[in-house]
């Protein structure tokens, strides 16, 4: 056994701490362009997305998925490393949700009940969460590569917090074509697409990130 | 925190730097750690122990980059070891471990009790103990039975075990504790 310790630190060379974060920013950016660049050719700009950025429910769109991309992304980071915890930034994530759930409701409670569904439904509720699980994917590829160099030991919750960080990213890429504003319409939609890419994390972490 | 992990990650930060000297030293204590920890977990089965002392040590080189000074070097290590030990029992190459149940288990993830447990007399302070707790810590900790099969040999149940082995290590660690505050030498 003190053969093999004598190995390894004739083996030892410098290395530098990961910066972990960012690393996983980087993996996350590269992934997005990526994803960016399928929605362009694909799908195109919302057609009106100039006026758009002047509207609430735009920017509302885009607090909520770089919201949850920016909590999801030191968890990620965290947990790609061993003794790395991130119950809190889960938690902060699951408050944001809460928030924009509660200004659905609200939102929902002040419209006229025979305008409700459609506030809610919008008209590609159907399409929505698909095109964020789909557009994260590139962004999960890409962090899961980063990820597997460095050393996660809880695989399915480093699996989760990468997927929902993927979803949250491509909900963001998404958010520049879909022409939905209700806060209803994103605590639902949207969320349903990250939830699904974080789900998907969930079960291939640990065939994804085994060590 | 304690000495021990001031040491440890002292030397694991030079490590880092490539120090090979330092670095010698953290893993020769490293090992000694880990081993206690597998084997204590394996039922006793020290080659399996030795085996996953090895893989650990290869993981710790492997991945000695994902170590940020910032963090605890020893939940660091720790992390690394349970990963193994389940890798290693999700490939099947371990039938099972004790993951050890919670009262126990809280004095168990003290890393630091490990060391303190391994550089102190034991026998002295095993003396001191009722004989009952002494041959339930003797049984399951020295010589590594499950639970199971050190109740059987002192005809107790396993519950009742699993209390004097609670409350024996609970009483070494109060003694060791007020030896501490005198001297902490020994040094490894």
């Amino acid at each position: 056994m003190s053969k093999l310790i004598n190995d390894l630190a004739a083996d030892l060379t410098p290395v530098r701490p990961a910066r972990t974060v960012r690393i996983t920013a980087l993996a996350a950016a590269i992934g997005a362009a990526v994803s960016l660049g399928v929605l362009l050719l694909v799908y195109g700009v919302r057609p009106d997305f100039l006026s758009a950025l002047g509207t609430l429910g735009f920017w509302a769109k885009l607090t909520l998925t770089l919201g949850l991309f920016a909590v999801m992304l030191p968890a990620s980071a965290r947990l790609s490393v061993p003794g790395g915890q991130a119950r809190w930034w889960g938690m902060a994530a699951g408050g944001l949700v809460l928030v924009f759930a509660l200004g659905g409701v609200i939102e929902i409670a002040m419209t006229a009940p025979e305008s409700r569904l459609e506030l809610w439904l919008g008209h590609s509720w159907n399409e929505c969460p698909f095109w964020v699980a789909g557009l994260s994917l590139p962004i999960f590829a890409s962090t899961m590569l980063a990820m597997r160099r460095l050393a996660p030991v809880d695989l399915k919750a480093a699996g989760l917090a990468a997927g929902l960080m993927s979803g949250a990213a491509g909900a963001s890429v998404y958010a520049i074509a879909c022409n939905e504003y209700s806060l209803a319409f994103m605590a639902s939609w949207y969320v349903a697409g990250i939830a699904l890419s974080g789900l998907a994390g969930f079960i291939a972490g640990p065939f994804l990130l085994r060590w | 925190m304690t000495r021990d992990e001031t040491e440890l990650k002292a030397l694991m930060i030079l490590a880092q730097k490539g120090d090979s000297g330092a670095y010698t030293a953290l893993l020769a204590i490293v090992q000694r750690h880990l081993f206690l920890f597998f084997r204590r977990r394996l039922s006793g089965d020290s080659d399996r122990a030795g085996d996953l002392v090895q893989e650990t040590l290869m993981a710790i080189h492997a991945k000695r980059h994902t170590f940020n000074p910032d963090q605890n070097f020893t939940s660091w290590v720790y992390a690394i070891a349970r990963y193994k030990l389940v890798d290693a029992y999700r490939r099947g190459r371990i039938r099972a471990y004790e993951p050890l149940d919670d009262e126990v288990s809280s004095l168990d993830g003290n890393p630091d009790l490990d060391a303190a447990l391994a550089r102190a007399d034991l026998e002295k302070l095993m003396q001191s103990l009722p004989a009952r707790q002494r041959s339930a810590i003797n049984l399951t900790r020295v010589e590594g039975l499950s639970h199971a099969e050190a109740a059987r040999r002192l005809g107790a149940t396993e519950s009742t075990l699993k209390m004097s082995v609670h409350r024996g290590l609970k009483a070494v660690r109060r003694r060791l504790r007020q030896s501490e505050g005198g001297g902490d030498e020994q040094a490894d």
